[in-house]
């Protein structure tokens, strides 16, 4: 196969004993970046429960000499929640499909493997980094876990006007999912660097800027890159190919990295700390047969995850962005 | 035989599946046409008022790293650009004579950590 000027290629061996888990981790790593960026956590139960804590605002403290001392009155940890959502793929493949292919059953095993553990985890990408609630189901109804766009409360803007744009965030209930403006504007570079600055504010230390990518070339404009720039030469996937490239940005709240990610919504451009952020796995990724019931195999590659929010106030997002 | 598993309009990655039943082996293989996303890093690199003006409004231009890139330095280096415990590390290959035409500027930065 003849590949064109300018092909850069890399190739990722995996062994079929490896483990399932690592193996879907490793494929196409840059397609779902969120996943690949959060810390991988263990999930125990259905409703997986953790804890958040933190210091108090910083205040005058002098003291008399020979003081007695005033106890603090000690504030217990915030527990958060979430549910554990369950995705999967089902794939068939008939007997004689095994019997054609040359290297036989394990080629096309391990092909249907890779193929629906991609798809598998692009769903999960859609899920993680979108603005689903919680939703702890029912004997009918599917859990869902809350996504990121849900959990993040305290530093977001919405640059429509008037807005009628709302992230509760967490409650005692669980999460609530945001509620979008009616209209959408342009994204501003003022209004996503108020949003670093006020993740800096409550603590945290931004490092990724994750927008979907009408929204990733928009914020190439905020430094000066011409549209007559990423166009050329007069291609017709100019576009396109800025999209497939993360930008490295020095300001003063330190080094970012702008991620495109076509798998959240492009109307939301999320500022992250990904120090706060995890997916803990009740179930990682593993695949199964199920029951023969002709002539051939039927396979189920199943995951089983929940979006632990560490501390939502160290990130941020810009919402109802335009995306055209 | 080589079997293309995914072809992404949007990012103009290839995806292909190899299976070598000798050895048991998956061969998961990645190719992006990068020759465009170097043309506008040169163009920038060579531009000083783009890295003045990135000084000025406090939102320096540093590099574009395209995603193939990303994903050879996790599989090669297990250096990962995603991660801000490696951003030293991405910064230093960055400033490596082999990786410097990703850079945008001409100048030199290297964070602490």
């Amino acid at each position: 196969m003849a590949n064109p000027v300018g092909t850069f290629q890399t190739h990722q061996a995996i062994g079929n004993r490896e483990d399932l888990t690592d193996m879907i981790y490793n494929i196409a790593p840059t397609e779902t970046p969120f996943m690949r960026m959060a810390a991988r956590a263990k999930a125990t139960a259905v409703k997986h429960e953790w804890q958040t804590d933190t210091l108090a605002a910083a205040a005058a403290n002098a003291q008399t000499e020979g003081d007695t001392p005033t106890n603090i009155t000690v504030t217990p940890t915030t527990s958060l929640f979430g549910a554990t959502q369950i995705s999967s793929k089902t794939f068939n493949i008939s007997g004689t499909q095994q019997v054609v292919r040359k290297a036989g059953r394990a080629d096309e095993l391990a092909y249907q493997l890779v193929k629906y553990g991609k798809e598998l985890k692009r769903d999960m990408e859609k899920a993680l980094t979108g603005n689903n609630g919680y939703s702890a189901g029912t004997s009918g109804t599917a859990r869902v876990t809350a996504s990121l766009e849900s959990w993040m409360s305290t530093n977001w803007t919405s640059q429509s006007s008037p807005s009628s744009a709302a992230s509760p965030g967490f409650s005692t209930t669980g999460t609530v999912a945001p509620t979008d403006a009616t209209t959408q504007v342009t994204v501003t570079a003022a209004n996503v660097q108020a949003v670093i600055r006020a993740c800096w504010t409550a603590g945290g230390e931004p490092d990724t800027i994750l927008c979907g990518p009408y929204n990733k070339v928009k914020a190439s404009g905020f430094a000066g890159i011409g549209t007559q720039t990423i166009t050329q030469p007069a291609k017709k996937t100019g576009q396109a190919m800025i999209v497939a490239a993360a930008d490295a940005y020095v300001s003063d709240f330190g080094t970012l990295t702008v991620v495109p990610d076509r798998f959240n919504r492009d109307r939301t451009m999320c500022v992250l700390d990904m120090e706060y952020w995890a997916v803990a796995y009740l179930r990682p990724f593993h695949s199964f047969p199920l029951a023969k019931v002709g002539d051939s195999d039927q396979r189920m590659i199943l995951a089983e995850y929940c979006l632990e929010s560490r501390n939502e106030a160290a990130s941020g997002k810009v919402v109802d962005l335009a995306t055209s | 035989m080589k079997r293309i598993i995914d072809y992404d309009p949007l990012s103009g990655i290839t995806t292909t599946f190899d299976y070598d039943p000798v050895t048991d082996m998956t061969i998961i293989g990645r190719e992006q046409d990068v020759e465009h996303i170097l043309k506008i890093s040169k163009a920038l690199q060579n531009d000083d008022a783009y890295t003045r003006q990135g000084f000025k409004d406090d939102w320096w231009h540093y590099a574009i790293i395209p995603n193939i890139v990303i994903e050879k330095w996790i599989n090669e280096l297990g250096v990962n650009a995603f991660d801000k415990n490696d951003r030293k590390r991405v910064y230093q290959l960055l400033n490596d004579p082999m990786y410097r035409y990703l850079k945008t500027t001409s100048k030199h930065h290297l964070p602490a950590r």
